[in-house]
Protein backbone atom coordinates (compact mmCIF):
# COMPACT_ATOMS: atom_id res chain seq x y z
CA UNK A 1 0.00 0.00 0.00
CA UNK A 2 1.43 3.64 -1.17
CA UNK A 3 2.16 5.39 2.00
CA UNK A 4 -0.33 9.23 1.10
CA UNK A 5 0.85 10.57 4.43
CA UNK A 6 3.84 13.27 2.73
CA UNK A 7 5.65 14.53 5.26
CA UNK A 8 5.19 17.54 8.29
CA UNK A 9 6.56 20.54 8.61
CA UNK A 10 8.87 19.32 11.58
CA UNK A 11 10.18 16.68 9.18
CA UNK A 12 11.03 19.90 6.70
CA UNK A 13 12.72 21.86 9.25
CA UNK A 14 14.46 19.30 10.81
CA UNK A 15 16.08 17.38 7.32
CA UNK A 16 16.88 21.36 6.84
CA UNK A 17 18.24 21.38 9.88
CA UNK A 18 20.59 18.70 9.64
CA UNK A 19 21.34 19.68 5.43
CA UNK A 20 23.11 22.75 6.45
CA UNK A 21 25.19 21.52 9.43
CA UNK A 22 26.41 18.98 7.15
CA UNK A 23 26.96 21.82 4.63
CA UNK A 24 28.42 24.08 6.59
CA UNK A 25 30.58 21.60 7.68
CA UNK A 26 31.77 20.32 4.32
CA UNK A 27 32.21 24.00 3.15
CA UNK A 28 34.09 25.09 6.22
CA UNK A 29 36.23 22.55 5.36
CA UNK A 30 36.74 22.83 2.20
CA UNK A 31 37.52 26.59 2.77
CA UNK A 32 39.83 26.08 5.30
CA UNK A 33 41.67 23.80 2.83
CA UNK A 34 41.84 26.31 0.37
CA UNK A 35 42.83 28.76 2.34
CA UNK A 36 45.58 26.54 4.04
CA UNK A 37 46.63 25.90 0.20
CA UNK A 38 46.61 29.35 -0.71
CA UNK A 39 48.47 30.76 2.51
CA UNK A 40 51.22 27.70 1.86
CA UNK A 41 51.49 28.70 -2.17
CA UNK A 42 52.06 32.60 -0.79
CA UNK A 43 54.52 31.52 2.20
CA UNK A 44 56.92 28.89 -0.21
CA UNK A 45 56.85 31.74 -2.71
CA UNK A 46 58.32 34.11 -0.20
CA UNK A 47 60.82 31.80 1.63
CA UNK A 48 61.70 30.87 -2.01
CA UNK A 49 62.35 34.26 -2.68
CA UNK A 50 64.26 35.24 0.26
CA UNK A 51 66.23 31.83 0.03
CA UNK A 52 67.14 32.74 -3.70
CA UNK A 53 68.37 36.28 -3.05
CA UNK A 54 70.39 35.08 0.01
CA UNK A 55 71.94 32.05 -1.63
CA UNK A 56 72.91 33.83 -4.71
CA UNK A 57 74.77 36.99 -3.00
CA UNK A 58 76.31 34.54 -0.20
CA UNK A 59 77.59 32.25 -3.17
CA UNK A 60 78.61 35.57 -5.90
CA UNK A 61 80.38 37.14 -2.70
CA UNK A 62 82.41 34.01 -2.09
CA UNK A 63 83.04 32.93 -5.37
CA UNK A 64 84.41 36.45 -6.06
CA UNK A 65 86.76 36.27 -3.30
CA UNK A 66 86.31 39.39 -1.47
CA UNK A 67 89.54 41.37 -0.52
CA UNK A 68 87.56 44.94 0.52
CA UNK A 69 84.23 46.09 0.88
CA UNK A 70 82.88 49.03 1.52
CA UNK A 71 79.54 51.03 1.88
CA UNK A 72 79.79 53.29 -1.00
CA UNK A 73 75.99 55.65 0.24
CA UNK A 74 73.04 55.34 2.60
CA UNK A 75 70.77 57.49 1.46
CA UNK A 76 66.76 58.38 1.25
CA UNK A 77 66.61 56.74 -2.15
CA UNK A 78 69.57 54.08 -2.30
CA UNK A 79 71.95 51.93 -0.14
CA UNK A 80 74.69 51.45 -2.03
CA UNK A 81 78.15 48.68 -1.13
CA UNK A 82 81.22 47.49 -2.90
CA UNK A 83 82.88 44.67 -2.77
CA UNK A 84 86.14 44.32 -4.73
CA UNK A 85 88.25 41.45 -5.45
CA UNK A 86 92.26 43.00 -5.70
CA UNK A 87 94.19 39.96 -7.01
CA UNK A 88 94.25 36.27 -8.25
CA UNK A 89 96.63 33.98 -6.43
CA UNK A 90 98.77 31.85 -9.31
CA UNK A 91 101.75 30.51 -9.98
CA UNK A 92 105.04 32.05 -11.11
CA UNK A 93 107.50 31.16 -14.05
CA UNK A 94 109.78 29.75 -10.92
CA UNK A 95 106.99 27.47 -9.94
CA UNK A 96 106.65 30.27 -6.76
CA UNK A 97 102.93 31.61 -5.32
CA UNK A 98 102.53 34.82 -6.32
CA UNK A 99 100.00 37.66 -6.69
CA UNK A 100 98.66 38.88 -9.71
CA UNK A 101 96.84 42.26 -9.13
CA UNK A 102 96.69 43.46 -12.93
CA UNK A 103 92.71 42.73 -12.76
CA UNK A 104 90.75 43.88 -9.89
CA UNK A 105 87.48 43.79 -10.17
CA UNK A 106 84.49 45.71 -8.41
CA UNK A 107 81.14 44.34 -7.79
CA UNK A 108 78.47 47.10 -6.52
CA UNK A 109 75.38 46.09 -5.00
CA UNK A 110 72.22 48.81 -4.53
CA UNK A 111 68.87 48.78 -2.92
CA UNK A 112 66.83 51.05 -5.21
CA UNK A 113 64.03 52.34 -1.87
CA UNK A 114 61.92 53.97 -4.18
CA UNK A 115 61.35 51.18 -6.99
CA UNK A 116 62.12 48.56 -3.98
CA UNK A 117 64.56 46.38 -6.27
CA UNK A 118 67.97 45.41 -5.79
CA UNK A 119 70.73 44.93 -8.48
CA UNK A 120 74.42 43.14 -7.79
CA UNK A 121 76.88 43.56 -11.14
CA UNK A 122 80.18 44.33 -12.18
CA UNK A 123 81.01 48.14 -11.95
CA UNK A 124 82.52 49.90 -14.70
CA UNK A 125 83.78 53.01 -15.70
CA UNK A 126 80.29 53.53 -17.64
CA UNK A 127 77.42 52.77 -14.97
CA UNK A 128 79.16 54.65 -11.93
CA UNK A 129 75.68 56.50 -11.60
CA UNK A 130 72.96 55.24 -9.24
CA UNK A 131 70.02 55.93 -10.87
CA UNK A 132 71.32 54.18 -14.21
CA UNK A 133 73.28 51.36 -12.76
CA UNK A 134 72.61 48.28 -15.01
CA UNK A 135 73.93 45.67 -12.85
CA UNK A 136 71.37 42.74 -13.41
CA UNK A 137 67.94 42.30 -10.70
CA UNK A 138 68.49 39.97 -8.19
CA UNK A 139 65.40 38.63 -7.90
CA UNK A 140 61.70 38.25 -10.29
CA UNK A 141 60.15 41.03 -11.60
CA UNK A 142 56.86 40.21 -9.69
CA UNK A 143 58.94 40.30 -6.09
CA UNK A 144 59.34 43.42 -4.59
CA UNK A 145 61.32 44.53 -1.31
CA UNK A 146 59.37 47.00 0.54
CA UNK A 147 59.81 49.25 3.51
CA UNK A 148 62.29 48.70 5.72
CA UNK A 149 64.27 46.21 4.10
CA UNK A 150 67.72 47.18 4.81
CA UNK A 151 71.26 46.01 3.88
CA UNK A 152 73.33 46.68 6.91
CA UNK A 153 77.42 46.02 7.00
CA UNK A 154 78.90 44.54 10.41
CA UNK A 155 82.14 44.66 11.95
CA UNK A 156 84.22 41.38 12.20
CA UNK A 157 86.96 43.47 14.51
CA UNK A 158 85.87 46.48 15.25
CA UNK A 159 89.50 47.05 16.42
CA UNK A 160 90.84 47.18 13.68
CA UNK A 161 88.41 48.21 11.01
CA UNK A 162 85.14 49.98 11.08
CA UNK A 163 83.03 49.78 8.29
CA UNK A 164 80.66 52.60 9.72
CA UNK A 165 84.16 54.96 9.89
CA UNK A 166 83.78 58.23 7.64
CA UNK A 167 87.30 58.65 6.17
CA UNK A 168 86.26 62.27 4.10
CA UNK A 169 83.19 64.47 4.29
CA UNK A 170 81.39 66.21 1.69
CA UNK A 171 81.34 63.84 -0.30
CA UNK A 172 81.06 61.45 2.88
CA UNK A 173 83.67 58.35 1.81
CA UNK A 174 83.28 55.38 4.73
CA UNK A 175 86.13 53.01 5.96
CA UNK A 176 86.99 50.37 3.67
CA UNK A 177 87.76 46.95 5.37
CA UNK A 178 88.85 43.46 4.41
CA UNK A 179 86.06 41.69 6.67
CA UNK A 180 82.64 42.14 7.50
CA UNK A 181 79.51 40.58 7.95
CA UNK A 182 76.53 41.94 5.50
CA UNK A 183 72.64 41.55 7.01
CA UNK A 184 70.24 41.90 5.15
CA UNK A 185 66.75 42.11 6.51
CA UNK A 186 64.60 41.36 3.09
CA UNK A 187 60.47 42.70 3.91
CA UNK A 188 59.24 41.02 0.42
CA UNK A 189 55.92 41.61 -1.25
CA UNK A 190 54.71 39.48 -4.17
CA UNK A 191 52.38 40.91 -6.73
CA UNK A 192 49.74 43.16 -5.53
CA UNK A 193 48.19 40.89 -2.72
CA UNK A 194 49.92 42.98 0.03
CA UNK A 195 50.89 40.27 1.81
CA UNK A 196 54.52 40.97 3.04
CA UNK A 197 57.26 39.15 5.23
CA UNK A 198 60.65 39.91 6.73
CA UNK A 199 63.54 37.64 6.87
CA UNK A 200 66.79 38.49 8.40
CA UNK A 201 69.96 36.96 7.01
CA UNK A 202 74.04 37.30 7.78
CA UNK A 203 76.64 36.62 5.77
CA UNK A 204 80.17 36.85 6.40
CA UNK A 205 82.31 38.19 4.23
CA UNK B 1 3.86 -1.51 -3.90
CA UNK B 2 4.70 -1.20 0.27
CA UNK B 3 7.41 1.88 0.95
CA UNK B 4 9.94 0.81 3.46
CA UNK B 5 9.58 2.76 6.40
CA UNK B 6 12.17 1.25 8.46
CA UNK B 7 14.86 4.14 7.39
CA UNK B 8 18.34 3.70 8.82
CA UNK B 9 19.52 1.76 11.62
CA UNK B 10 22.05 2.98 14.49
CA UNK B 11 24.44 0.34 12.69
CA UNK B 12 24.09 1.78 9.35
CA UNK B 13 25.06 4.80 10.03
CA UNK B 14 27.60 4.24 11.80
CA UNK B 15 29.16 2.03 8.79
CA UNK B 16 28.72 5.44 6.73
CA UNK B 17 30.45 7.40 9.27
CA UNK B 18 33.32 4.86 9.21
CA UNK B 19 33.98 4.80 5.79
CA UNK B 20 33.93 8.41 5.37
CA UNK B 21 36.70 8.53 7.96
CA UNK B 22 38.51 6.14 6.52
CA UNK B 23 38.42 8.02 3.11
CA UNK B 24 38.97 11.62 4.24
CA UNK B 25 41.85 10.56 7.09
CA UNK B 26 44.40 9.68 4.51
CA UNK B 27 43.75 13.10 2.68
CA UNK B 28 43.85 15.14 5.12
CA UNK B 29 46.62 13.23 6.38
CA UNK B 30 48.72 13.34 3.32
CA UNK B 31 47.71 17.68 3.74
CA UNK B 32 49.09 17.57 7.17
CA UNK B 33 52.57 15.68 6.16
CA UNK B 34 52.95 17.96 3.23
CA UNK B 35 52.49 21.05 5.38
CA UNK B 36 54.85 19.69 7.83
CA UNK B 37 57.69 18.32 4.84
CA UNK B 38 57.51 21.61 3.78
CA UNK B 39 58.28 23.15 6.53
CA UNK B 40 61.29 20.50 6.79
CA UNK B 41 62.61 21.26 3.26
CA UNK B 42 62.79 25.17 4.61
CA UNK B 43 64.54 24.07 7.46
CA UNK B 44 67.25 22.33 5.80
CA UNK B 45 67.48 24.68 3.17
CA UNK B 46 68.31 27.18 6.01
CA UNK B 47 70.30 24.67 7.93
CA UNK B 48 73.09 23.97 4.86
CA UNK B 49 72.94 27.45 4.05
CA UNK B 50 74.47 28.15 7.07
CA UNK B 51 76.65 24.89 7.21
CA UNK B 52 77.96 26.15 3.86
CA UNK B 53 78.54 29.88 5.45
CA UNK B 54 80.27 28.62 8.16
CA UNK B 55 82.94 26.25 6.55
CA UNK B 56 83.51 29.03 3.86
CA UNK B 57 84.60 31.16 6.77
CA UNK B 58 86.02 28.80 9.29
CA UNK B 59 89.61 29.07 7.93
CA UNK B 60 89.90 32.96 9.10
CA UNK B 61 90.38 31.66 12.78
CA UNK B 62 94.04 31.52 13.05
CA UNK B 63 95.42 28.37 12.29
CA UNK B 64 98.43 27.91 14.44
CA UNK B 65 96.16 28.88 17.54
CA UNK B 66 93.39 26.24 16.85
CA UNK B 67 95.88 23.60 15.17
CA UNK B 68 98.10 24.22 19.02
CA UNK B 69 94.25 23.83 20.57
CA UNK B 70 93.29 20.56 18.45
CA UNK B 71 97.22 19.72 19.39
CA UNK B 72 96.96 19.75 23.00
CA UNK B 73 92.77 18.41 22.90
CA UNK B 74 93.07 14.80 25.41
CA UNK B 75 93.29 12.12 23.49
CA UNK B 76 90.55 9.37 23.28
CA UNK B 77 90.93 5.78 24.09
CA UNK B 78 91.97 5.15 20.19
CA UNK B 79 94.14 8.24 19.40
CA UNK B 80 91.36 9.89 17.44
CA UNK B 81 91.20 13.67 19.40
CA UNK B 82 89.16 16.54 18.34
CA UNK B 83 87.72 19.62 20.02
CA UNK B 84 84.35 20.80 20.01
CA UNK B 85 83.03 24.18 19.55
CA UNK B 86 79.73 26.11 19.81
CA UNK B 87 78.29 29.03 20.99
CA UNK B 88 79.11 28.47 24.47
CA UNK B 89 82.66 27.20 23.87
CA UNK B 90 84.19 30.30 21.55
CA UNK B 91 86.17 31.15 24.82
CA UNK B 92 88.01 28.31 24.19
CA UNK B 93 89.71 29.75 21.23
CA UNK B 94 91.86 32.56 23.71
CA UNK B 95 91.19 35.85 25.42
CA UNK B 96 87.94 37.71 25.90
CA UNK B 97 87.67 39.90 22.64
CA UNK B 98 90.17 38.64 20.63
CA UNK B 99 89.91 38.22 17.20
CA UNK B 100 89.17 34.48 17.42
CA UNK B 101 86.63 34.78 20.07
CA UNK B 102 85.10 37.38 18.53
CA UNK B 103 84.82 35.54 15.10
CA UNK B 104 83.82 32.35 16.48
CA UNK B 105 80.69 34.16 18.38
CA UNK B 106 80.05 35.50 14.48
CA UNK B 107 79.95 32.40 12.99
CA UNK B 108 77.64 30.69 16.00
CA UNK B 109 75.07 33.68 16.11
CA UNK B 110 74.42 33.78 11.68
CA UNK B 111 71.14 33.69 10.90
CA UNK B 112 69.58 32.42 7.52
CA UNK B 113 66.10 33.16 6.77
CA UNK B 114 65.27 33.97 10.02
CA UNK B 115 66.54 30.61 11.89
CA UNK B 116 69.43 30.34 14.07
CA UNK B 117 70.93 27.72 16.65
CA UNK B 118 71.60 27.23 19.95
CA UNK B 119 74.60 26.11 21.23
CA UNK B 120 73.65 22.09 21.44
CA UNK B 121 72.71 22.09 17.98
CA UNK B 122 75.10 23.98 16.27
CA UNK B 123 78.39 22.51 16.79
CA UNK B 124 82.12 22.47 15.08
CA UNK B 125 84.48 19.78 15.64
CA UNK B 126 88.04 20.58 14.46
CA UNK B 127 90.46 17.09 13.85
CA UNK B 128 93.82 17.04 12.75
CA UNK B 129 93.66 15.16 9.32
CA UNK B 130 97.10 13.22 8.55
CA UNK B 131 97.20 12.96 4.58
CA UNK B 132 98.19 9.60 3.48
CA UNK B 133 100.61 9.29 -0.01
CA UNK B 134 97.42 7.54 -1.92
CA UNK B 135 95.32 10.65 -0.96
CA UNK B 136 98.07 12.80 -1.45
CA UNK B 137 98.55 11.66 -5.24
CA UNK B 138 94.91 11.91 -5.67
CA UNK B 139 94.57 15.62 -4.66
CA UNK B 140 97.26 16.34 -6.80
CA UNK B 141 95.91 14.33 -9.99
CA UNK B 142 94.24 17.05 -11.51
CA UNK B 143 92.05 15.43 -14.10
CA UNK B 144 90.57 13.41 -10.85
CA UNK B 145 90.65 16.03 -8.42
CA UNK B 146 89.80 18.89 -10.27
CA UNK B 147 91.69 21.36 -7.98
CA UNK B 148 92.80 24.56 -9.72
CA UNK B 149 96.54 24.59 -9.98
CA UNK B 150 97.61 26.67 -7.20
CA UNK B 151 95.40 24.62 -4.76
CA UNK B 152 97.71 21.48 -6.12
CA UNK B 153 100.87 23.80 -6.13
CA UNK B 154 100.45 24.07 -1.74
CA UNK B 155 99.12 20.75 -1.66
CA UNK B 156 102.61 19.49 -3.10
CA UNK B 157 104.00 21.15 -0.30
CA UNK B 158 102.03 19.37 2.44
CA UNK B 159 103.39 16.25 4.84
CA UNK B 160 102.60 12.79 4.01
CA UNK B 161 101.57 10.24 7.12
CA UNK B 162 102.41 6.74 6.39
CA UNK B 163 101.39 5.08 8.89
CA UNK B 164 99.26 7.44 10.26
CA UNK B 165 101.16 8.60 14.17
CA UNK B 166 99.92 6.71 16.88
CA UNK B 167 99.61 9.26 19.12
CA UNK B 168 98.95 13.62 18.76
CA UNK B 169 101.01 15.25 16.06
CA UNK B 170 100.51 18.73 14.98
CA UNK B 171 99.10 18.78 11.13
CA UNK B 172 99.61 20.51 8.56
CA UNK B 173 95.64 20.25 7.64
CA UNK B 174 92.51 20.07 9.93
CA UNK B 175 89.30 18.69 9.54
CA UNK B 176 86.29 20.73 10.37
CA UNK B 177 82.80 19.53 10.33
CA UNK B 178 79.93 21.47 11.37
CA UNK B 179 76.66 19.76 12.30
CA UNK B 180 73.43 21.48 12.74
CA UNK B 181 70.53 19.62 14.29
CA UNK B 182 67.59 21.94 12.27
CA UNK B 183 64.86 20.03 13.67
CA UNK B 184 63.53 17.90 16.78
CA UNK B 185 63.12 14.79 14.70
CA UNK B 186 66.79 13.43 14.62
CA UNK B 187 66.81 12.81 10.79
CA UNK B 188 66.67 16.80 10.69
CA UNK B 189 70.66 17.48 10.96
CA UNK B 190 72.65 18.60 8.46
CA UNK B 191 77.15 17.72 7.96
CA UNK B 192 79.39 19.24 6.65
CA UNK B 193 83.35 18.43 6.27
CA UNK B 194 85.89 21.02 4.69
CA UNK B 195 89.35 20.52 5.29
CA UNK B 196 91.80 24.00 6.27
CA UNK B 197 95.31 24.91 6.66
CA UNK B 198 97.62 27.93 6.77
CA UNK B 199 95.44 30.96 5.49
CA UNK B 200 98.56 32.63 5.05
CA UNK B 201 100.08 31.86 1.58
CA UNK B 202 103.66 31.72 1.02
CA UNK B 203 103.43 34.66 -1.29
CA UNK B 204 106.29 36.06 -2.85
Amino acid sequence: MLNKKGITILEIMLSIIVGSIVLTTLMSLLSMTVNARSTLELENRLENENYFVAKQLSNELFDLQVHSLQLIAETDDYTVIDFTHEYDIIIGSEGAIETDTSNPVTYRLIYYKTSFEIRYGVLTEDNQDYATFDGPLLHDNNISFVEGTKFELGDIDYNECSLASVVSEDPIVFQSCDEGVLVLTLVIAYGDEGETETFITTIII
Amino acid sequence: MVKNEKGFTLVEVMGMLAIITILITPLMTTLVNNISQNKRMHLRQAALAVAENTLNSVGRLDYINLATIVDDAPSEVDGYYHIELNEDTCISLGDENSSDVNFCDIIFTQIFGNNSYDATSFKMYIYPYYLTTTMKNELIDVDSSGLPTNVIAYIETLSVYDPLPAENLQADLLNVSVWIQYDDDPVGTVSLNGLITYDEWEIN
